[in-house]
């Protein structure tokens, strides 16, 4: 079937989504979290409040207002709002308050942009979605285990928590629950659904199981050896499709990881597709092309390149330039990518290999469902399912991935 | 001298998996975790020492620890 054309922009419409996204979208107030159950929050935050001047919190009642100057406090939830008339003041009470053992964590509260979102996004589908033949296809990875190695899930995300059939966490002193975001994100591209009106379509497969490992910690980087039992666990729990936006840098002419080649051989071998992200390392504007990242770099690992919304490969993408497993197979959209991030915040659009490679482990579920493929025949498939782009394979592969 | 963390791939065989732990710890190695499944071993030894354990038999490469990040740019916004 003849792909979808991708609608384009208007320069006007192009740089109302640029403005949104450049929008400040921090309030400068903190979110304060405290310990299910505790019930003296209001006291608890007035202690440090009072150190401060004449700003206070106390508990509101559902529909009730408060005045400027009293921050409310959600006695349900465990949760405070502190918003000092002073810049940076909140910053420093919640900072204080963190250190408290009935407090378990602090936020900066954002402001959302939930309506103009639609208008970035070009209507009921993200453009990934239209872009990969997703929204016209009928299948939704419905029966087919993903796991999203990453920096974990936030697992109260209304969107995408009901997908989670299996999480566990490979990070030493660290749960699932992902404090950085970057996880939740890949894992909304895979399988997220909208809940909010004015939220388009961005998850390519929401019908997959969604296993979740953490190997990445809340600052983002995981040792070989988290990743590899991240992986490992996940081919025990039955993954069809392993999704990796992670890597580190390789030389350029440099062979590929042997570590990481024989696990993503391992699980091929258990007919589970590891899909990795090429990384994020060119700067195109100026001729520099940096090789593929390990793992994406391994002969038995799919490495997947990253597009804009004109599918022009995106300037930081990096290149199949390595011999030897460095080659890319696959291009998907990366540039842009609308989908969730942990709450409050509950949606961020950001750009990278990491939206492009959960695309395509989308696209994968989404194959695997229609064909019964799995491991090397599904790689093949997709690699011969394609858009064809007008670029050389060391830029996207085999061409944009297309959905069946 | 100091000690650096080490990742070692056995060759392909499970059988030489147990000899291999053995005869590597042997030579200074301290095993931290090991994969058998993948032939892994992640371990510390002194960096001046760790050729000792390359040409050891049924060893087929050995590789200072690496850690994985998020490829950045993942941000807001154009580049």
């Amino acid at each position: 079937m003849e792909p979808e054309p991708i609608q384009e922009l208007t320069p006007e419409q192009f740089a109302e989504s640029h403005s949104i996204l450049a929008r400040p979208t921090a309030t400068g107030a903190q979110i304060l979290v405290l310990r299910e159950g505790f019930d003296d929050t209001a006291a608890l935050v007035n202690s440090v409040c009072a150190e401060y001047g004449e700003y206070r919190v106390a508990s509101v009642e559902p529909g009730a207002e408060l005045p400027p100057d009293i921050g409310p406090v959600y006695d349900e939830l465990a949760i405070a709002v502190i918003d000092h008339p002073e810049p940076g003041v909140s910053v420093t009470i919640a900072a204080t308050l963190a250190a408290l053992d009935e407090v378990e964590d602090h936020l900066p509260e954002f402001y959302a942009f939930a309506d103009q979102a639609t208008g970035y996004v070009n209507g009921a589908d993200t453009w990934g979605r239209k872009a990969t033949g997703a929204s016209t296809s009928t299948y939704t990875g419905a029966g087919i285990r993903v796991a999203v190695l990453d920096t974990g899930i936030d697992l109260k995300h209304p969107e995408v928590s009901s997908k989670v059939v299996a999480s566990a966490s490979f990070v030493p002193g660290e749960a699932v629950q992902d404090r950085h975001g970057h996880g939740t994100h890949c894992a909304g591209t895979i399988a997220g659904e909208p809940g909010i009106t004015g939220i388009p379509e961005y998850g390519v497969a929401p019908g997959v199981d969604l296993l979740v490992a953490k190997v990445l910690s809340n600052s983002g980087s995981g040792r070989q050896r988290d990743i590899v039992d991240g992986m490992r666990w996940a081919v025990s729990e039955g993954a069809n499709v392993i999704s990796m936006s992670l890597g580190q840098p390789v030389p350029v002419g440099a062979p590929h990881n042997p570590l990481y080649e024989r696990m993503a051989a391992y699980a091929l071998g258990k007919d589970c597709l590891v899909v990795a992200a090429s990384g994020n390392d060119s700067a195109r504007r100026f001729g520099y092309v940096a090789p593929a990242r390990a793992p994406a770099d391994s002969p038995s690992a799919m490495a997947v390149a990253a597009v804009d919304q004109t599918l022009t490969v995106a300037d930081f993408s990096n290149g199949g330039i390595n011999p030897g497993g460095g080659e890319l197979d696959l291009a998907a959209p990366g540039v842009h990518v609308l989908s969730i991030w942990p709450l409050p915040r509950r949606h961020r659009s950001i750009s990278g290999t990491s939206m492009a490679c959960p695309h395509v482990s989308g696209v994968a579920a989404l194959s695997m469902e229609a064909t019964g493929d799995s491991g090397a025949a599904l790689r093949t498939r997709l690699n011969s399912n394609v858009r064809a782009l007008p670029a050389p394979a060391s830029d996207v592969g085999n061409g944009l991935v297309q959905a069946p | 001298m100091s000690k650096r963390t080490f990742v070692v791939l056995a060759e392909d065989d499970p059988e030489i998996f147990d000899s291999l732990c053995e005869r590597i710890e042997d030579h200074g190695f301290e095993i931290e975790t090991t994969v058998e499944a993948v032939g892994m071993l992640v371990g510390s030894m002194e960096i001046g020492q760790v050729d000792e354990i390359r040409h050891l038999s049924g060893v087929a490469s050995v590789t200072e620890e690496m850690t994985a990040h998020i490829p950045a740019p993942d941000s807001d916004g154009p580049f």
